[in-house]
């Protein structure tokens, strides 16, 4: 059966440690969107530093999976669910780059909200958000190493609350800046900070539809839920 | 899915049903049912002694020289038993010709060793129409090129490769519908392999191609459909994309992955 | 397993020890095998090669027609009737004039002394040659006779003085004249074309006995062997091996041709004698028998190596041949036998030198008897009485005159010859047909 060790030993330890680096990757990527939304929150400008530097760590890891599932390619062919799972690696791992990505930027923004005034209920917002997301990015490599299904199903599923959840504070920030002109830019800043956590739960949602490539060898057919469009042009990209 | 490779519209040039060998006592092949469809390459893959050369063999009634091999079920060839008690199987080889796992020329000439079958199945009227079907069968092949200058040294002087390209040239020169190899490349070297390779690419025009081997890589090369066979038998047959990204059955899963299955 | 790689350990040193103790037994083996060759070549050589070289009386002789043709017609029926006892004395008195001639004293020795050293067979020959022609009658010819045994032997070192005293054949006398006609050029050793060519002689005549009936019964015999064992061997190899069912019948079939191989060759001489001779009819010691006595017990010899040879085609070339379409028939003509050709007729050419070689079953079907007459040709001739090289052998050596001993060696030279023709055959057999591949 396909849970069997292989014949040769020496490729399952290539397929674990390259899986094993996408684990290490999601943990640093969780990490730093947590840091990121916490930095936001408490104003502290030493933290989002050190999540704007970790990014090179994350960027590393994609760097050294897709090396690996390379070699991996090369060296020992791998054929039905191996092939799957190294083709989910490099995509998860490229998937988990942009998380991180968007975290750095997340960091970023956020120095730069401290020099402004600061508007209500924004950060308290953006941090349940990120808190959301995580547990969906977390939920999608735990399914991923299951190879979990029904669990990547879910992951699927809850990305609409993600959804709905921008949707909310588009529409907070939309009103913030028809009530005081002054908070255009920091609202322009907090709406990309929601539009880039958002992206992430799009993101766990596409590792999510990896997992169930892998573990049915069929992406998933029918189209995921999605919350209606907040107005013509933010539709999907 | 790419063009080139969707077979699925092809007709079926040989259809076994409920097909079982035994060697003695030993059931060797247990219920197999294939449609080897026309034009399209087809691989056997398995583990060894799984039964796919034994099918393969079957196909052409090689089995017959084994005294003790009994072949039961049904094997039609364009819809013609090929086990009907009718059938000559000297006729049936000349329609499904075999190219073996190594290099077998005959220690003739190379001309001679392609000149062989039309000769003994007066297929050439006349010296110039052999020479004509050696041409051709050579060009074929693939080998025409590298020989043409010395047709009448011996085909086992020739490297391995072009060895095995030679016996293809020979079985193909009896003009026949359908090609059984039985590991056509375990004796070569990767270049030899390639060369071989592309051939079988190129008589998928005009042959209903069968060929058993041991390298899955070869099989999801050259192959448009694939059939896996474990322990007599036939456990999974289908698209070899299929086969080598998505089997359905976990047996299948666990060989082709490098699994003890 | 530590330890220097360039010093040799016990077990290492006991291992090359036994290793070049085992080199030495063989190599003592194989000198031992070439001294005994070595032996036999010599001792063979030594004593055979003499009996190609023979002690040759040469003198003119005057076919006086007042002898031998009194009535002067030239008519053959009178001049059969003249019998060698005539031509003996002719002879006698033709070397008794040279002597005179050319001076040379014979002593105390009569004329009739001095033509006892003149082989019986000697006059036997100038009157062949004088039916032969008749012309002749009434001319000088210089005739070339045979020295008798003893006189032939003295010069090959087999009589001496000393034995000349007490033989009651010869005498010192005899052989001094004998020294004096060789001074004179008239005895000479020469070499002698009648031991090839001429028949079986008598056994006081060591010196006229040839090989001739014996080397044309062999070849006969070789030709009946060749000719049924060949084909029948090659048919019966083809069909076990190739085409017939594996049962317990081929498998009977089998066992008992390898029993048959084994089966000592006097018996097949019984088995001849009492079916081609007794019951079937045939003629005894003639060639046509000892062949089929030969061909039966040669054909298990041919049907082994053939099925080997045949067994030794790789199977591939069989399947090959199947793969594209070719009957069984056609697999085995056109690609299986030809491949296994060289093999084949090596087994055969060695089936046949074992049967030139063969006494035993031959003695047995009369082949021993004396033949004096050349066998005629064949197909005919094949029914002639005929004696065979081996068997001559065999015979020369019970013979009482010390001048067969000689003759028995040259002619196992002779077979020897033939054998190592044959051997070479198949070696250069083998070689074409291997090149041709």
């Amino acid at each position: 059966m396909s849970n069997n060790q292989h014949i040769l030993r020496a490729f399952d330890r290539d397929l674990e440690s390259v899986q094993a680096l996408i684990m290490k990757m999601g943990g640093l990527v969780e990490t730093a969107l947590s840091d990121a939304a916490r930095a936001l929150e408490t104003q502290d400008d030493d933290l989002a530093e050190r999540v704007r530097l970790g990014d090179a760590a994350i960027d590393a890891i994609e760097e050294e999976v897709n090396t690996e599932c390379a070699r991996l390619i090369a060296l020992r062919a791998p054929m039905g669910s191996d092939l799957r799972t190294v083709l989910s690696v490099m995509k998860i791992a490229s998937n988990l780059e942009r998380c991180g990505d968007y975290a750095k930027n997340l960091a970023k923004r956020s120095k730069v909200l401290a020099t402004m005034t600061p508007i209500p209920g924004a950060a308290g917002s953006l941090r349940r958000m990120a808190k959301q997301v995580e547990l969906l990015l977390k939920d999608a490599l735990d399914a991923f190493i299951a190879r979990d299904a029904a669990l990547a199903e879910d992951v699927r599923q809850r990305d609409l609350e993600v959804d709905q959840m921008y949707n909310a504070l588009f529409r907070e920030f939309l009103t913030h800046m028809l009530e005081d002109a002054r908070n255009i830019t920091a609202c322009m800043h907090l709406h990309f900070i929601a539009k880039n956590i958002e992206r992430v739960g799009d993101h766990a949602t596409s590792i999510a539809e990896q997992v169930i490539y892998l573990s049915t060898g069929a992406m998933p057919g029918e189209a995921r839920p999605k919350a209606e469009v907040v107005t013509k042009g933010e539709a999907e990209e | 899915m790419d063009l080139e490779r969707d077979v699925t519209t092809h007709t079926a040039k040989i259809e076994a049903r409920n097909v079982q060998v035994y060697y003695g006592d030993n059931h060797a092949l247990k219920d197999v049912d294939v449609d080897i469809l026309d034009k399209t390459v087809t691989a056997f893959i398995g583990p060894s002694g799984c039964g796919k050369s034994t099918f393969l063999r079957c196909l052409n009634r090689m089995n017959d020289t084994i005294p003790s091999a009994r072949v039961e079920g049904s094997i039609r060839l364009d819809g013609e038993d090929i086990y009907d008690p009718r059938v000559d199987p000297v006729q049936l080889r000349a329609k499904v010709g075999m190219v073996f796992q190594k290099p077998n020329p005959f220690p003739k000439s190379i001309y001679d060793n392609v000149a062989y079958g039309p000769k003994i199945h007066g297929l050439a009227r006349n010296r110039a129409e052999l020479d004509e079907v050696v041409e051709t069968c050579l060009k074929k092949a693939a080998l025409w090129g590298e020989v043409k200058d010395r047709l009448q040294s011996p085909g086992t002087g020739l490297s391995g490769g072009q060895q095995q390209r030679l016996c293809i040239a020979r079985a193909i020169a009896t003009s026949p519908e359908v090609l059984l190899m039985d590991e056509p490349c375990s004796a070569l070297d990767p270049i030899a392999t390639a060369q071989v390779e592309e051939l079988i690419d190129e008589l998928r025009e005009q042959f209903s191609v069968v060929i058993v081997t041991h390298s899955m890589q070869q099989a999801a090369r050259v192959s448009q459909r694939t059939a896996f066979f474990h322990l007599g038998h036939l456990v999974e047959y289908g698209e070899t994309a299929q086969i080598f990204t998505n089997p359905k059955d976990p047996r299948t899963e666990s060989y082709i992955t490098g699994r003890i299955g | 397993m530590s330890g220097s790689l360039l010093t040799q350990d016990k077990r290492t040193r006991a291992r090359n020890a036994a290793e070049a103790r085992f080199r030495s037994y063989g190599i003592v083996a194989i000198i031992l095998a070439l001294l005994a060759l070595v032996w036999l070549l010599i001792s063979i050589l030594g004593n055979g090669l003499p009996a190609f070289r023979q002690t040759m009386l040469t003198f003119p002789v005057t076919l006086d027609a007042a002898v031998l043709d009194k009535a002067d017609t030239r008519d053959p029926q009178a001049l059969a009737k003249v019998t060698t006892i005539t031509y003996g004395k002719l002879l006698s008195r033709a070397l008794s004039a040279e002597l005179a001639a050319r001076g040379i004293d014979a002593g105390t020795l009569t004329d009739k002394d001095i033509g006892s050293l003149i082989s019986e067979e000697s006059a036997a020959q100038l009157r062949d040659k004088v039916l032969g022609d008749p012309g002749l009658i009434g001319s000088t010819i210089t005739f070339q006779a045979l020295a008798t045994g003893r006189i032939d032997g003295y010069y090959k070192g087999r009589v001496t003085m000393e034995t000349a005293a007490k033989d009651k054949n010869t005498s010192p006398e005899k052989l001094a004249l004998a020294d004096k006609m060789k001074d004179a050029g008239i005895l000479a050793m020469r070499f002698n074309p009648g031991f090839i060519l001429l028949p079986d002689a008598s056994d006081k005549r060591p010196e006229a006995a040839g090989l001739g009936v014996a080397i044309l019964g062999s070849a006969y015999m070789m030709i009946v062997v060749l000719l049924l064992s060949l084909p029948i061997g090659v048919a019966a190899s083809l069909y076990l091996e190739e085409f017939a069912p594996r049962n317990r019948f081929t498998d009977l079939i089998e066992v008992n041709i390898a029993n048959l191989a084994a089966v000592p060759s006097i018996v097949y001489g019984i088995l001849g004698l009492s079916f081609f001779i007794n019951f079937a009819g045939l003629p005894r010691s003639a060639p046509v028998v000892g062949g089929l006595v030969l061909v039966l017990m040669t054909l298990p010899r041919i049907i082994i190596p053939t099925r080997a040879a045949l067994n030794a085609v790789p199977p591939s070339i069989r399947d090959a041949a199947l793969g594209v379409g070719a009957s069984r028939l056609q697999t085995v003509f056109h690609h299986v036998l030809p491949l296994a050709m060289p093999g084949i007729l090596t087994g055969t050419i060695i089936g046949l030198a074992q049967a030139l070689g063969e006494t035993a079953p031959l003695l047995l079907i009369g082949m021993v008897a004396f033949v004096k007459d050349f066998p005629s040709a064949p197909p005919e001739g094949l029914f002639d009485p005929a004696s065979a090289l081996p068997v001559q052998i065999y015979n020369w050596t019970t013979r009482g005159d010390p001048g067969f001993v000689e003759r028995a060696s040259g002619a196992i030279i002779v077979l020897l010859v033939f054998l190592i023709i044959m051997n070479a055959a198949a070696i250069a057999l083998r070689r074409r047909f291997e090149r041709r591949w």
